[in-house]
């Protein structure tokens, strides 16, 4: 049962309180919290990457710096030849941390890009001062040539000064940008109706990412899928978009800290625990195969519905606690949908 | 031509049937399902030649286009033996199935769908091309163009078979900032507009002009420039220079 990668959140702490956080323990309340000790934690991650034989790994938390065996567990997956993506807040990312987690370990630092806006970044971050420390954190990573991907969480909030974030990221050196539309779940289900932007709004800021991309030379990957029937996709030739990869080879199963394994980082399912069920049972289990199956009724008969999926399930799953519910951004404006074919 | 206005007519004249049933206040469906067994049967009857009649009308023909009546008015060749008829015909059944689904999700790779694209281009010029031969009426051309500016969007909205790889949630591959000349000149304007209207920290400016610096110099590595080839030599050199001289600029502003 081979996998192309997989994320491992070493920790649910964080030091930040994003208005958007997704994480899943903050939605359910009742999700196993903890963490193992550093031996069964690597136990727990080769025994993951014996199964699945994932040649990436992408280190997510919560704030993964906070874990103090973040660089054992970073030098554990170098050893074994996997690549490193590494998400993080940025805000513990000082030069000590960056020099340990050098360009020949780690692949890419995923960072936050809220706003070119102090004020807005900040806010949704839930942390005064985020902004400069992502800022510094960004132009340090870059002094010691690391590639850094800005990511831009598109909400009601900061999309205004999209296109003047993405400048500023890219005068700080950043090599890409993930244009994220907001995708509710954990925290930012309580946010939703302060967050959730229109799809004409996701549109414009879309139709100038493909500017930027052309001006700029600048690679822009949107993610968290884009259903067609709600935003036009098909009008950009430079701008990459993805649909939900879940159970294909592509797909990024999330392992927690507690060894649980979830479909991706954005479902709050739990399949079951490495430690004690063989990864391909709970690939192939009853709870896979319904996550992989569930879409929502209002996508039936729709050309792409077998590719596009309806969006995100996970977001369905977290919102409406049912992943073949309505994506609640589709909930939200499936009125407006057009017809495909 | 002929055959489209005739469906057209048919399906009118079944709905001033339905129309004047509507204004009698006739409820078919009761009068089709109670009532004798003789007046049932012909009421369901002429409900079915009424469907009939308006499926008639609807066919539009959505497969591969035919020939129309008025071809070769002014045209030795017959329209069916002409080449842009030809290629229009291919284009459309290509282009058909791909927009209906029928080759799959991902049905070409982006050098197939740039030409699949073009093709339906040149389709739209061969119907210009006909039309003004007058093998083809204004009419016949026109709806043609409709249908082919349809098929068009069809085809847009499939993916090509590079993007089987993208996922929800991943990056894509990104080239260093270094790979890229053009930006690493764009990047001082928009550096000098963020330090002028102190955005970001003046320590941030700082280390950002230091990575520059570091471009700049290996932009003037001589073995770096000796493994251009022209004109990529030249632009690395030009790109040196306007780059060293924003630089110089910017740091004179930060008062450096």
């Amino acid at each position: 049962m081979r996998q192309d990668s997989l994320v491992f959140e070493l920790t649910q702490r964080c030091n930040y309180d994003c208005l958007h956080c997704y994480n899943a323990w903050k939605n359910p309340v009742d999700y196993p919290m903890g963490e193992l000790p550093t031996g069964e934690t690597l136990a727990m991650l080769g025994k993951m990457l014996g199964e699945t034989g994932a040649s990436l790994v992408t280190l997510s938390g919560g704030e993964p710096l906070l874990r103090s065996d973040v660089y054992e567990v970073v030098d554990f997956l170098v050893k074994r030849g996997v690549a490193i993506n590494f998400i993080t807040n940025a805000s513990l990312l000082d030069e000590a941390a960056i020099a340990r987690l050098s360009p020949d370990k780690v692949g890419v630092f995923e960072v936050p890009l809220l706003s070119c806006e102090r004020a807005i970044h900040d806010r949704m971050s839930g942390a005064p001062g985020a902004f400069d420390k992502m800022t510094n954190a960004v132009a340090d990573l870059k002094l010691r040539r690391q590639r850094v991907v800005g990511v831009f969480v598109a909400t009601r909030l900061n999309l205004s000064a999209w296109r003047q974030t993405a400048e500023l990221g890219i005068a700080l050196g950043v090599d890409g940008i993930m244009f994220n539309r907001f995708n509710p779940g954990g925290r930012g289900i309580e946010n939703l109706p302060l967050l959730q932007a229109t799809p004409a709004e996701l549109q414009a800021a879309l139709d100038d990412a493909e500017r930027i991309c052309e001006e700029y030379d600048f690679p822009i990957s949107c993610s968290i899928a884009m259903p067609p029937c709600l935003l036009d996709t098909r009008r950009y030739r430079r701008l990459t978009f993805g649909f939900c990869a879940a159970g294909t080879e592509r797909a990024y199963y999330t392992l927690d800290p507690l060894g649980n394994v979830r479909p991706c980082n954005h479902s709050p399912t739990i399949l079951g625990n490495i430690r004690t069920v063989p990864f391909e049972a709970m690939a192939t289990g009853r709870a896979m195969r319904e996550f992989k199956a569930a879409r929502p009724g209002f996508c039936r008969g729709c050309r792409i519905e077998e590719t596009c999926l309806g969006g995100c399930k996970a977001a369905a799953e977290a919102a409406c606690r049912d992943p073949s519910a309505m994506d609640p951004f589709l909930a939200a404006f499936h009125g407006t949908a057009r017809k495909l074919g | 031509m002929a055959q489209r206005i005739s469906g057209v007519l048919l399906a009118l004249a079944g709905l001033l049937v339905i129309g004047a049933l509507v204004a009698w206040g006739v409820d078919t469906h009761r009068a089709a399902t109670s009532g004798p067994r003789w007046r049932r049967r012909l009421v369901t009857a002429g409900l079915a030649v009424l469907a009939a009649l308006g499926a008639y009308g609807c066919d539009s023909g959505a497969g591969v286009p035919r020939p129309v009546a008025d071809q070769a008015a002014a045209n030795d060749v017959p329209l069916p033996d002409t080449p842009e008829w030809k290629h229009i015909e291919t284009t459309w059944r290509e282009a058909s199935e791909v927009a209906s689904g029928k080759r799959g999700p991902y049905p070409f790779d982006r050098a197939g769908k740039e030409k699949l694209l073009a093709a339906l281009k040149a389709a739209v010029a061969g119907v210009e091309a006909l039309q003004q031969r007058a093998a083809l009426s204004d009419a016949a051309a026109g709806l043609l163009k409709q249908d082919l500016a349809l098929l068009e969007r069809g085809v847009q909205e499939n993916r090509p078979t590079e993007m089987k790889m993208a996922t929800c949630y991943a990056p894509m591959p990104f080239r260093p900032v270094e790979d890229s000349l053009k930006r690493l000149a764009d990047r001082l304007p928009l550096l000098e507009k963020l330090a002028a209207a102190g955005k970001v920290p003046r320590q941030v400016i700082g280390k950002v002009i230091a990575t520059v610096e570091r471009d700049i110099t290996t932009l003037g590595d001589e073995k770096l420039l000796a493994g251009l080839v022209e004109p990529d030599r030249q632009r690395a050199e030009e790109t040196r220079k306007a780059a060293a001289d924003l630089v110089a600029k910017l740091k004179a502003a930060m008062g450096d």
